[in-house]
């Protein structure tokens, strides 16, 4: 079982590397089926799966499609 | 009593609001009038700190009108009684757009009731001065913005988005329903809600905690880098959507302030608070 602390270095580590890189808007970790995944949140309309690694630090990574983030203070 | 309400009308435009008021500087708060035993009372509200003035005053009373009694109360200053509560739409007053006001801090070591909202609500994303006027919709200046975090232009990395505004006196702070029961830690599949200005109350569960992610806040700052981002996901529709930023989300269980609403995709089906630790950390303030 991996610490709390450890999971934030490796996202802290890797955010660094790709945050902001090929349409990487945002990243994560999340567990699924009691495996670690790291997330990376992408607005790239057609993105390609070779374009992203496969694994980070040990971690298999999953696309997911999003849209932009924006601050939400207008009606 | 018609009579006796126009002999109150004129004595206080001719004698108290005009005359009096202005030579002796002491503060009358109103006047009216009434009859008992076919005697005309004039009843006068004064600020409590004239007391020892009360006999000068009624002599006074008598040289013009020698006819009419007086009766003196003496009470505080008048304010008026307006409401302010969560999930209000509110904005820095050179705002377009709306946001939400998330709740009600103080400052530690002040006595100050604060407003909170974020950055892009209450400081105009950072063009704005501090006593800059804030807004209740539709038009109602309720406050002044007090403190606010910068945010930093990218590569920088920024923790929150918030701005503090100090509410006049004279508001019932209004929590609706539950006030917070204090400040908790956010943590993943927490079942969560808030309330907003644009979407009312909604339910979400929050999916991540600790994302970096990148905002997009337009011309002006561009896209802004934030560390440990809490991402919620509506349960049944979206959490919350444009004008919704600045709501508090509160953890359903143990109904504790985790974060605070600062973005979100707009179709709405995520959207991004920081956490609310951060904040009162920051700012240095605590719920009210």
């Amino acid at each position: 079982m991996k610490k709390r602390q450890d999971l934030k270095r490796t996202i802290n580590k890797i955010a660094n590397e790709w945050l902001g890189k090929k349409g990487i808007i945002g990243i994560s970790v999340e567990k699924i089926e009691g495996k670690f995944y790291i997330i990376f949140y992408v607005n790239v309309k057609d993105f390609k799966d070779s374009d992203y690694p496969k694994e980070l630090e040990g971690y298999k990574v999953i696309i997911r499609t999003s849209e932009k983030f924006i601050p939400l203070g207008k009606i | 009593m018609n009579k006796v309400k126009q002999i109150a009308y004129r004595i206080a435009k001719s004698f108290v609001w005009n005359g009096f008021r202005e030579k002796k500087h002491i503060k009358f708060y109103g006047v009216g009038a009434f009859k008992r035993k076919g005697e005309i009372i004039l009843s006068i509200y004064l600020d409590e700190k004239f007391f020892n003035y009360e006999h000068y005053i009624n002599q006074l009373f008598q040289k013009f009108y020698k006819n009419v009694k007086v009766k003196i109360t003496f009470c505080e200053k008048f304010i008026p009684y307006m409401n302010l509560s969560v999930g209000d739409k509110v904005r820095h007053k050179g705002l377009r757009g709306w946001g939400t006001l998330g709740g009600f801090c103080k400052e530690l070591g002040t006595s100050y009731k604060l407003a909170i909202s974020n950055n892009h609500v209450f400081a105009n994303s950072n063009n704005a001065q501090l006593g800059d006027p804030l807004e209740k919709y539709p038009n109602q200046i309720f406050g002044e913005l007090y403190k606010f975090i910068p945010l930093k232009p990218y590569p920088k990395i920024n923790l929150v988005d918030v701005a503090v505004g100090i509410i006049y006196e004279g508001y019932k702070l209004d929590w609706i329903n539950r006030k917070p029961k204090g400040i908790g830690k956010p943590r993943r599949n927490m079942l969560v809600y808030k309330y907003g200005a644009r979407t009312g109350y909604t339910e979400g569960i929050i999916e991540n905690t600790g994302s970096p992610f990148i905002v997009n806040y337009g011309h002006h700052l561009g896209e802004l880098n934030f560390k440990d981002c809490i991402v919620i996901r509506g349960i049944n529709g979206p959490f919350a959507l444009p004008g919704d930023s600045g709501s508090l989300v509160i953890a359903k269980k143990s109904n504790k302030v985790v974060g605070m609403i600062f973005s979100g995709e707009g179709r709405g089906e995520r959207c991004l608070a920081n956490p609310f630790s951060y904040i009162a950390k920051k700012l240095k303030i605590d719920l009210l």
